[in-house]
């Protein structure tokens, strides 16, 4: 059964250059579709064309993998063929100016909407005073005025003519009207009127009463009389508004008639001008009286208070704009007619940035929010689009994740006030009208955070019911090579480098496997490719070269490691000064050459790292000293757990296990974690039950099933790498080599120094399938098979192992009649 | 300029009634106007209403007012409404006076305004009257747009009803008497009611000699600016022309009025023509009959000679 070592061609899979139909990249056609992504891009298709609520997408993939490119592609297309939505913009709510109104324009009216108002009210600006300085004007107001100053004076003159027949006349004083007894034009004084007779005192007093009662009469029908001067006033300026206002007014009405709202507003805004009229007329005053930003903006002392001219100063139209802030239209969405749908890709998705925001002015001391003051988020820019964020931005921002959740359940976009700590001063929240929402979303993100969102918002999978899972290989064809060929000439024509050389392109492909950890797989992590030839193009130009050689890849592909590998440089040297204890040569008991890898800063390497095993007599128990001290991982205990339950179930079947086992990582002390190393463990405790030496040029990686099957493992290059940098620094014997589970030859991709070693035999990988293959190659001893009852052959390991066994179960509790004997 | 059978006009001391109203304000103004022109004095006189006083003091007289019925007027705090409007008055002369270096002094009196008004009159040489008294303040401070409002000017827009103190003055003042609706320093327009009555004669006399005094510049631009003379028959034009001889380099015109309806045609006259200021005796009819009620409906001033 002796496990012959890998050929040459199977340790690494090379790209034959002359096998690819160009020269350089240059010749190329740009990718036509998206490679190695098929089942993310049908995903995405079907997710961006199906109109149904809920169907938002997911784009599951790790970073890299060219997800954003992707999409964003898919959608452009997709975008182009949706039409611009509509516009939106926020209009003063005049019932209820904390709730303002949102109107709907088509795509591109918007703007032009805003600016037909403010024409409007500039317009108007000058009109209105103009009528309200007119000749008809005055004179019909004079009428009014001429018309109630008449009929008070005539009332207080019929009064005044009927107290003069009395002895009484009516006094006009600065409080109010009085009546006082009054002869040859002089009030009697109350020493003459004492000394009056009684009847004229009587008659005076009489007179008086009675002149006071007719007068307290007419009197309270002042009140009267001057409500009805001002409602007439009040209906003359309601008339000569309404004039002024409506033709303007109609002519908006006619140039946006299809739109219905806009001619309700329309409507709305025509009767809020005529009630306030008066901002119009006296700015500044006015404003004052409306309570409005830019009241009490000052008049010139001595000037009169009512200043109307036809050509509006600076001055006074900065303060009219102030007031006018009532009748603006604040456009919050505008796209252009012809643009399509939007696509917004939101960086930093804060609340605000997401749902809008209310902004607040300080004004002479006070704090203004009103409708002018909202700003759009990024759901109102992409409605009627698409919105791309990154998962685990919106994550980390709970506020803005929950109000996405809320946009989409409602198919509305509400503005929403923030709590501001810094906002001392309380204002009144204004509670804009929800805008009607029509969104595709898409976020990205790797699947850890896939699936804590899904495992932990119950309302996740109802709103995003499409998950598109992007693939971080892809297999590796002759055509996919091809296709392969052309995204790195994409990738060239992106970032504006050299055109790479056919052979150049093939060491690219191969390190695409490299990082893929499959000879048949291609990496689909499109940055890292991106990176190397960034890297390459580097070196190129200063060799100045007109195109991107292999030798400038590999050179950059050394110089990445080289920048990367300080740590492993200096593991290295302690295994060379012997500070970690690593033999390359010669055996030993219960010790086996076990291959760990450590990531640092993005750089995977590999390192040999002694395992032993010690057995005595116990009761059945594998220790893990790592899992004892909590340096042991989950994963590397159920490893341990396994390989206890193989032993049990080889050698243990009719006998109980009566060892005491521990395995310990000799010099770490960081945690360990995966079952890669279970073979290497149970190799160790083999040899510490049967005594057997472990051949010390050999390392060991793989994991074990209760069967003794020997299973595959991941980072089988870098972990082959590392012993073979640790053999080769300590002096390469010809027989050094790794054991691999034969399930990871495929993966292999091994380094140009590992295959000429392997090239003139002082270097050699084992591909093993089972615990017995990997033992023989350690021990060197064949394994040996069971015969029908369950007996090995002597000298063989299992024998010994069986054989060991039952002594340690006789001496621990040994039965009647049974005798062992120890053969070898 | 032929003067030679003109009197010569000697007016040293003009007088002015001043209750800090509006009205008396802007009549002080322009009264200061007219005594820089002719260098003559200005005496303010200020009366304090003895019937006010007096109303206020009645027991049984209650004020009646559209906000508030049956407040008692106290003497107290009448006796200090008086003084603040004395105040108010002395402040107006002072500030009108100092800039054009006007004498002027402040004369008050505890009375009857009108019979205090004329006594005081009778000691100048011509006495000034602004239209209306407080009655008309309220259009001064009410909130109608108007253009031209202020405190210190004439009312433009509106035609404000002779005050009833301003009626009882004209009818029993004994000195010239200028009664001001507006400006006149700025106008030269002046209309003259003539009917060959002896006192009308004396009037138009006394216009010709005034008017280089009132008016200081003519308004450019304007088709005539002089005197025009309204009679009541055509006859009466060549006396009439007579008289305005003695002032030809001042430009002048009789016109006839309608005689069915001497009172609207004069009117008329007086609003198409912009006369700014109407002369007339205090014997004439239009003066004379039916209380002056025909100047409610004119907006120029008037000059009442007696």
């Amino acid at each position: 059964m002796t496990v012959k070592p890998l050929e040459i061609k199977q340790l690494y899979r090379s790209c034959d250059a002359e096998l690819l139909p160009f020269k350089t990249t240059s010749e190329l056609k740009p990718l036509d579709a998206p490679l190695g992504q098929e089942r993310a891009m049908a995903a995405i298709d079907f997710g961006i064309n199906v109109d149904f609520d809920g169907y938002n997408i997911f784009c599951v993939g790790p970073e890299g993998t060219g997800k954003t490119n992707l999409i964003k592609r898919q959608i452009t297309k997709k975008a182009k063929q949706i039409p611009a939505p509509d516009d939106w913009c926020y209009i003063n709510n005049f019932e209820s100016p904390h709730k303002p109104k949102a109107l709907r324009l088509p795509a591109g009216n918007g703007l032009a909407f805003a600016k037909d108002i403010e024409k409007l009210i500039e317009n108007l600006s000058i009109v209105i005073p103009s009528a309200f300085e007119g000749e008809e004007y005055r004179n019909r107001m004079k009428i009014i005025e001429e018309h109630f100053a008449e009929q008070k004076e005539k009332y207080f003159n019929e009064l005044q003519f009927k107290s003069k027949s009395k002895k009484v006349s009516i006094l006009r004083m600065p409080v109010g009207l009085v009546v006082a007894p009054m002869k040859n034009g002089e009030v009697i004084s109350p020493e003459t009127f004492d000394k009056l007779p009684e009847k004229e005192k009587q008659e005076i007093l009489g007179d008086l009463n009675e002149a006071q009662a007719e007068l307290a009469a007419a009197v309270a029908d002042v009140p009267k009389w001057e409500k009805e001067q001002r409602e007439e006033i009040d209906k003359l300026n309601e008339e000569v508004a309404n004039f002024a206002v409506s033709h303007m007014i109609e002519t908006l009405k006619e140039k946006y008639s299809s739109v219905k709202s806009v001619l309700n507003y329309l409507k709305d805004l025509q009767k809020d001008i005529i009630d306030n009229v008066s901002l119009f007329m006296k700015p500044a005053e006015a404003a004052a009286e409306q309570g409005q930003p830019g009241a009490g903006a000052g008049q010139a002392p001595g000037q009169p208070p009512y200043s109307m001219t036809q050509n509006q100063t600076p001055a006074h139209l900065k303060i009219l704009s102030t007031a006018m802030r009532r009748y603006s239209v604040n456009v919050i969405v505008k796209h252009k007619k012809d643009e399509g749908a939007p696509i917004v890709f939101l960086d930093n998705p804060t609340l605000p940035n997401l749902v809008g925001r209310m902004e607040r002015l300080q004004q002479s001391g006070s704090v203004i929010m009103d409708f002018n003051l909202l700003k759009p988020g990024a759901l109102h820019e992409a409605n009627g689009g698409f919105l791309i964020i990154d998962a685990k931005h919106i994550l980390s921002h709970p506020p803005a994740w929950e109000a996405l959740k809320r946009a989409l359940r409602s198919k509305k976009i509400a503005i929403e006030a923030q709590d501001d700590d810094n906002n001392v001063i309380t204002t009144i929240m204004l509670d804009p009208e929800p805008i009607d929402l029509n969104l595709k979303v898409i976020l990205m993100g790797d699947s850890e955070i896939y699936n804590v969102i899904a495992e932990n918002d119950p309302e996740f999978s109802s709103l995003f019911k499409i998950s598109a899972h992007f693939t971080s290989t892809m297999n590796r064809t002759k055509d996919s090579v091809n296709r392969y060929a052309r995204l790195v000439a994409d990738l060239v024509k992106e970032k504006s480098l050299r055109a790479l050389s056919r052979s150049a392109t093939a060491k690219v492909i191969e390190y695409s496997s490299r990082l893929a950890g499959d000879s048949e797989k291609l990496s689909t992590h499109t940055s890292l490719i991106s990176d190397l030839l960034k890297e390459s193009d580097y070196l190129a130009r200063t060799s100045s070269s007109n195109s991107i050689g292999r030798n400038h890849v590999e050179q950059a592909l050394a110089a990445k490691v080289k920048r990367s590998d300080s740590l492993r440089e200096i593991m290295n040297e302690q295994i060379n000064r012997g500070i970690i204890m690593i033999e390359t040569k010669g055996k030993a008991v219960g010790q086996v050459n076990a291959l760990v890898v450590f990531d640092f800063a993005g750089f995977a390497f590999g390192r040999p790292s002694r395992i032993t095993g010690q057995a005595r007599i116990g009761k059945g128990e594998v220790i893990d000293i790592e899992r004892e001290v909590e340096l042991g991982g989950p994963t590397h205990s159920k490893g341990v757990l396994i390989l206890s339950s193989f032993l049990s179930s080889r050698f243990a079947k009719d006998i109980p296990l009566s060892l005491e086992a521990s395995l310990a990582f000799e010099q770490s002390y960081g945690e360990v974690d995966g079952d890669s190393a279970s073979s290497a463990e149970l190799y160790a405790l083999i040899s510490a039950i049967s005594e057997t030496p472990i051949r010390q040029d050999l390392a060991v990686t793989g994991s074990v099933n209760q069967f003794g099957q020997v299973q595959a493992i991941g980072a089988v290059n870098e972990k082959i790498e590392g012993f073979f940098d640790t053999c080769k620094m300590k002096g390469l014997t010809g027989t050094q080599g790794v054991l691999i589970p034969k399930s990871n030859v495929p993966h292999l991709m091994l380094r140009e120094d590992v295959l000429a070693a392997a090239k003139e035999g002082k270097f050699h990988i084992y591909p093993i399938s089972t615990i017995d293959e990997g033992i023989e190659l350690l021990t060197d001893i064949p394994a040996g098979k069971p015969d029908k009852n369950g007996e090995y052959p002597i000298g063989t390991i299992n024998r010994r192992v069986k054989n060991r066994l039952e002594t340690f179960y006789q001496k621990s509790a040994p039965p009647k009649g049974f005798s062992s004997k120890e053969e070898r | 300029m032929k003067k030679d059978t003109l009197p010569p006009l000697d007016i040293k001391t003009i007088s002015l009634a001043l209750d800090a109203s509006p009205y008396s304000i802007a009549a002080l103004d322009e009264a200061v106007e007219v005594a820089y022109r002719l260098g003559a004095k200005l005496n303010a006189i200020c009366v304090e209403d003895i019937n006010m006083i007096r109303a206020a003091s009645v027991p049984y007289a209650v004020t009646v007012s559209p906000y508030s019925i049956g407040a008692k007027m106290q003497p107290k705090l009448m006796d200090s409404l008086i003084k603040v409007q004395t105040k108010a008055a002395a402040r107006a002369l002072e500030y009108a006076t100092r800039n054009k270096k006007v004498p002027g002094s402040l004369i008050i009196k505890r009375g009857i305004i009108e019979k205090e008004v004329i006594k005081e009159s009778e000691k100048s040489d011509i006495l000034v009257l602004g239209w209306a008294g407080w009655q008309a303040a309220d259009f001064y401070f009410s909130n109608h747009p108007a253009a031209g409002q202020n405190r210190f000017n004439f009312p433009v827009s509106r035609i404000v009803k002779m005050g009833t103190s301003v009626r009882s003055i004209i009818k029993n003042v004994s000195v010239p008497t200028l009664v001001l609706h507006g400006r006149i320093s700025d106008a030269c327009m002046l209309g003259v009611f003539f009917d060959d009555s002896k006192a009308s004669k004396e009037n138009l006399s006394y216009s010709l000699r005034i008017f280089d005094h009132l008016f200081s510049y003519c308004k450019k631009g304007k088709d005539f600016s002089g005197i025009e003379v309204f009679i009541t028959d055509k006859s009466l034009e060549p006396k009439a022309k007579d008289l305005l001889k003695l002032r030809q380099d001042i430009k002048s015109k009789v016109t006839v009025l309608m005689a069915n309806d001497i009172h609207s045609s004069l009117l008329s006259h007086i609003k198409d023509k912009e006369i700014n200021l109407l002369s007339l005796s205090k014997a004439s009819s239009l003066v004379t009959a039916d209380d002056l009620r025909i100047f409610d409906r004119v907006a120029s001033s008037l000059l009442i000679t007696v």
